[in-house]
Parts: structure tokens; sequence; C-alpha cells
């Protein structure tokens, strides 16, 4: 067991390394959410009104998302990049513990997207974000936004293992993305047209979304915080039992 | 002698692809064994089930006792390997590949022997820069630096030399040898029969999915058609003539140039230069031919070719 942690430790701490020695990234990183909030804010906000909303303090959810999205898409890369090339058959070759590739990703994963997470909100309050949310309010939400931080960072290991190449995984990154916008992120699914806002009902961005957005504002919340732990909490398992099963027979080709 | 590596009886195959039909070999403790093969052989294959990456379909194989299929574990306790393709981290300094190894093995003293290898493989100047700058002989010789940490008991090299300048060549065998004085088994893989034959002590000829032939060096050069001279004349008058006064030895005879095949022998070959210079011919040229590894396989299979009719 205690090897088990060591081994992950030395993992993390090369993709680490990794990520530090690639400042690009980092800055992008960093600098993707200001431009987000302030495209979505100033731009948008101009046009877009939704009652009983200041617009930036509407989207601060959404963004916040989308930047978890982008931010957990270099994972997929850095996954796929490790499997494809030689360096993953030198460490089981050594005598390794099995978990502890997987989780040397998964943990810098999941650093970088409170990370940015962290960055967006300062963002947020850089250009008029003004929540009402005290203590109490923000615990949940940063419960709710670790959890949905490691689901996605699972999702995005399973596309790092399966995809063929760097452009089928920003394909399917891609779509991370969209299902941010067909969500309850920049406008109430009442507004869109009758498929898609079945769909954006249904998937979970939208219970995250509308949890965090209650929890921040203060707007009345019926049952969306437990619907959003449920998709969080549902999505983890899955994503950890199917990882962990395509890991697995990859290896055993 | 203690057999190190042992197999027995490997099968392989991918799909309806039979790659490995039933190998046999074992190697001793200390040697260096060549797997020689040309491309898809199946070399890798055998490489990469032996150090556990790859399952086997049939057969046994053991290494330091334990069994590949069974004791995954503890056999890669006692190998390591260097894959056919360099396997290094480009975006971490040779060091800190190095490091990496050393940590992951749980080496308490994994800083003093990352200052060893690199002085081995003359990298201390680079040591510090990221593998993206390394050539191509650089890479090479980290990721055999990578597998060499810990003092693995038992080491494969797929094709350590494929795709290294005759200089870095060199180089490298002299570090394959300089690693077996040391005690270290080493099992190598090669498409080279020169490169078989300058380090191993035992070679193992890979063709249709088994060993076709195995033996030392010396063993191995008594059945490979190694006395084949080239002699080109003047003209094909000389030619024509030369042909006539080599008569019982079997060659292949062009335009201006004749292909003899002997045994290698000095009495032999001087037999051969006399009988021309007796005649009265001038060689214009002189060539002593090495044998392709498709000569050996040849011979070895017995299909005779068309180069020794
Ligand atoms: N993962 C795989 N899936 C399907 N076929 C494979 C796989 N790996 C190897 N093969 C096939 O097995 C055969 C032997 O391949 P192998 O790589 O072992 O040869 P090799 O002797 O190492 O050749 P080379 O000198 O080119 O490296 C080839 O026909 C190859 O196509
Ligand atoms: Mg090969």
């Amino acid at each position: 067991m205690s090897k088990a942690i060591s081994d992950s430790y030395i993992m993390f701490k090369r993709c680490l390394i990794k990520t530090s020695r690639s400042p690009e990234a980092v800055t992008m990183a960093i600098v993707v959410p200001f431009i987000m909030m302030v495209l979505f804010g100033y731009v948008f906000g101009g046009i877009a009104s939704i009652e009983g909303f200041n617009y930036i303090n509407f989207i601060v959810p959404g963004i916040i998302l989308q930047c978890i999205c982008n931010s957990s898409a270099a994972t997929s890369l850095s996954v796929h990049n490790d499997m494809s090339k030689g360096i993953i058959d030198r460490f089981r070759s050594i005598q390794i513990a099995k978990s502890a590739f997987i989780s040397g990703h998964v943990w810098m994963s999941v650093i970088r997207s409170i990370v940015i997470t962290i960055a967006t909100f300062g963002a947020a309050f850089m250009i008029g974000f003004r929540p009402t949310a005290g203590f109490a309010e923000w615990l949940v939400i940063s419960g709710i936004l670790i959890l949905f931080i490691i689901a996605m960072t699972w999702l995005v290991v399973i596309i790092g293992l399966v995809s063929k190449d760097a452009e089928a995984i920003s394909g399917i990154n891609f779509l991370l993305v969209v299902f941010v916008f067909l969500s309850s992120a920049f406008a109430p699914p009442e507004t869109l047209p009758t498929v898609l806002r079945v769909f954006a009902k249904h998937q979970p961005m939208t219970p995250v979304i509308d949890a965090l957005r209650g929890l921040l504002l203060g707007t009345p919340l019926e049952n969306e915080i437990e619907i959003a732990l449920i998709w969080c909490i549902g999505l983890i398992v899955f994503g950890f039992v199917l990882a962990v099963h395509i890991y697995k027979s990859k290896l055993t080709k | 002698m203690q057999k190190i590596i042992e197999v027995k009886g490997l099968k392989k195959s991918f799909k309806q692809n039979q790659v490995l039909k039933g190998v046999d070999f074992h190697v001793y403790k200390g040697k260096i064994f060549a797997l020689l093969g040309s491309n898809g052989a199946g070399k890798t294959t055998c490489v990469r089930i032996l150090s556990t990456l790859t399952k086997a379909d049939g057969g046994s194989a053991a290494i330091c006792g334990h069994d590949v299929f069974k004791e995954a574990d503890n056999v890669r306790g006692c190998i390591s390997l260097t894959g056919q393709y360099a396997a290094v981290d480009e975006i971490l300094t040779g060091r800190e590949n190095l490091y990496l190894i050393g940590e992951l093995k749980h080496l308490p003293d994994f800083r003093k022997q990352t200052e060893k290898l690199l002085s081995l493989i003359n990298l201390e100047d680079a040591a510090d820069r990221r593998v993206l700058e390394y050539s191509g002989g650089m890479r090479r010789r980290l990721d055999i630096a990578m597998s060499l940490m810990g003092k693995p008991q038992v080491i494969f090299l797929d094709e350590p030399t494929t795709g290294l300048d005759p200089q870095n060549r060199i180089v490298m065998w002299d570090m394959i040898a300089r690693l077996a004085e040391n005690g270290t088994t080493i099992l190598l893989t090669t498409q080279y029969l020169e490169e078989a034959e300058y380090l191993a002590d035992h070679i193992a000829i890979l063709h249709n999915g088994i060993i076709t032939a195995e033996g030392s060096p010396e063993e191995l050069k008594k059945i490979l058609p190694i006395g084949e001279i080239s002699l080109e004349f003047m003209n094909s008058t000389d030619a024509d003539k030369a042909r006539g006064l080599l008569e019982g030895y079997p060659l292949k005879a062009g335009r201006k140039i004749i292909e003899v095949s002997t045994n290698g022998s000095a009495s032999q070959l001087t037999d051969i230069l006399n009988r021309i210079n007796d005649g009265g011919l001038t060689i214009s040229r002189f060539t002593q031919n090495q044998p392709s590894l498709e000569d050996a396989f040849l011979t070895l299979i017995g299909e005779k070719g068309g180069k020794n009719e």
C-alpha cells in the first residue's frame, strides 16, 4: 500500500515537472479564464439580459466549468503520449505499483484544475462578480467543484487511453465544451428549442451549474445540489471503473 | 553453469499470423546471447514476452528461477528492458530520467548510481539538458543507462545499435561488452550477423518462428558461407580463362567478375590466387564478400539460393 502511494507520488512529480516545463500551457491556462470572463461578461453581457440577474454573476458557474473542461483536456494528451510512446513499457517492466501511472496523471489533473478554478474566480471578482455566499455555502461549492473536477478527470483519462491520435483527442474534448454550452450556463434552458432543451435539462452540467448558481447568489434551490452530487459521484464511479478496465485490458494485450 | 533464462516451446500468434511457433533456448549466467533475425522474425515479440509485457499463447519461460507467466513481479525485479525504440521522457533532462527510474525502483543510492551511469555513457555534459535536444545516439545511450539502474541481473537489449552511426555502434559494443564482464547476463537482438559475431558468446537464429540454428560464433561460422570471394578481371576473355583455371570450386561468373565459394581457409585462398597467377592473368580487384543474413538463412534451412550455383 505504501508502495502504491510512493510510486504514485513519484509519477505525480514527473507530471508536475513536465507541466511546469511548458510555460505556454501554464500561462494559457491562467489567461484563458480571464479572456472567457471578459468575453462573455462584457461582449454578450450587453445584449443578453436575464431577468433578475446581473449577467456576469449569472455566467460565472458556466465559465468555471468550461475552464475545468479546458484544463482537463491537457490530461488526455499526456496520458495518450505516455501510452503510445515506449515509456509505458519501461514503467511496466519495472516493479512499479500498478495504479501509479494513472494516479500520477489523475493527481496532476485534479490539482491543475483546482488552481485554474481559483484563477477563474479571481478573474470573475476583478470584472465585477459579487456573490452573496457565506462560509457554509462556499464549503458546499468547493465540495461540488472538487467532485466535478475528479469526475471530469476520469473522463479525460479514458479519452486519453482510447484515442488513436491527438486530433481525435481534441475532437472529443471539444464535445465537453459543447456540453457546457448546451446547459443552463449562458441562458436558461427554457429559451432553447425543444430537443436541445430536453438535452440541456438532463445532462450533468445543468444541475451542477444550477446548484453552484443557487449557492453563490442565494437564489432559491430545490434539489439541484443533490442531483449535482449524484451526477458527480456517479460519473466518478463509472469513470474510475471504466478507466481501470481499459487500462488493464490495454496492458494485457 | 547456471541457466538464468530458459525458454521452452514459446508460441505466439497475432490473429492468423503465427509469429513464434515453438522457440527453445537458454542463456547461461553472465553471458551475452544474441537473437538474430531479419525484419519481422519475431525478435521483439520474443523479448516482450520475456520481459512480461506481452502474454504468450503457449510454452514456458523462466528467468532467475521465476516463471515468467506466473511470477511476473519477481521476474521484473531481476530484469530490465531496453526496447527497440528509445523509452525516454523527452521533456525531462537526462539526469531526471535516471532519477525517475532510480526512485521508482526505490534505490537508496540512486543519486550516486546516476552520476556513475552518466559517466559510463559519457553524458555528463548534457545531463541537465532536456532529452528533446539529444541526438539519436545520446538518447539510445541514456535509454540503456536507465536499464542499468539498480544493477539488474538480466538485461534485454532490443536492437541496441539500429540507427547508430558506425562510430557510435563501436562505443555501444564496448559498453555492452563491459557490462557482461561485470557478470550481467545480456540478451540482445540484432539483424546484423557481424554484431552478433563480435559481441555474443552464443547466437541463436530466429527464422520462420523457430530457432533454426544456434551455437557459438565459431560453430556458426563453420556452417555459414563465409568464404566467398569475388575476383574482377580487366575483360571478359580473362574472366573466361580464369573460370577454366578454377575448376573444382563452386563459382558464379559474371561478365568480368567471378564469385568463388571457398571454405574460408588460407590454403584454399592461396591455391586460387596461385592458379590465376600461374595462368598469367591479372586480377584488377579482389574482394572478400561478407555473407548476408539472408545467405546464412538460406544455407541453414537448406534452401539452396541461386547465388552459389
Ligand atoms: N501488437 C501486434 N499486433 C499484431 N501483429 C504484431 C504485433 N506485434 C508484432 N506483430 C507481428 O509479428 C511479427 C513479428 O514482429 P516483431 O516486431 O516481433 O519482429 P522483429 O523481429 O522484432 O522485427 P524488426 O527487426 O522489424 O524489429 C510481424 O509480422 C508483426 O507484424
Ligand atoms: Mg523488433
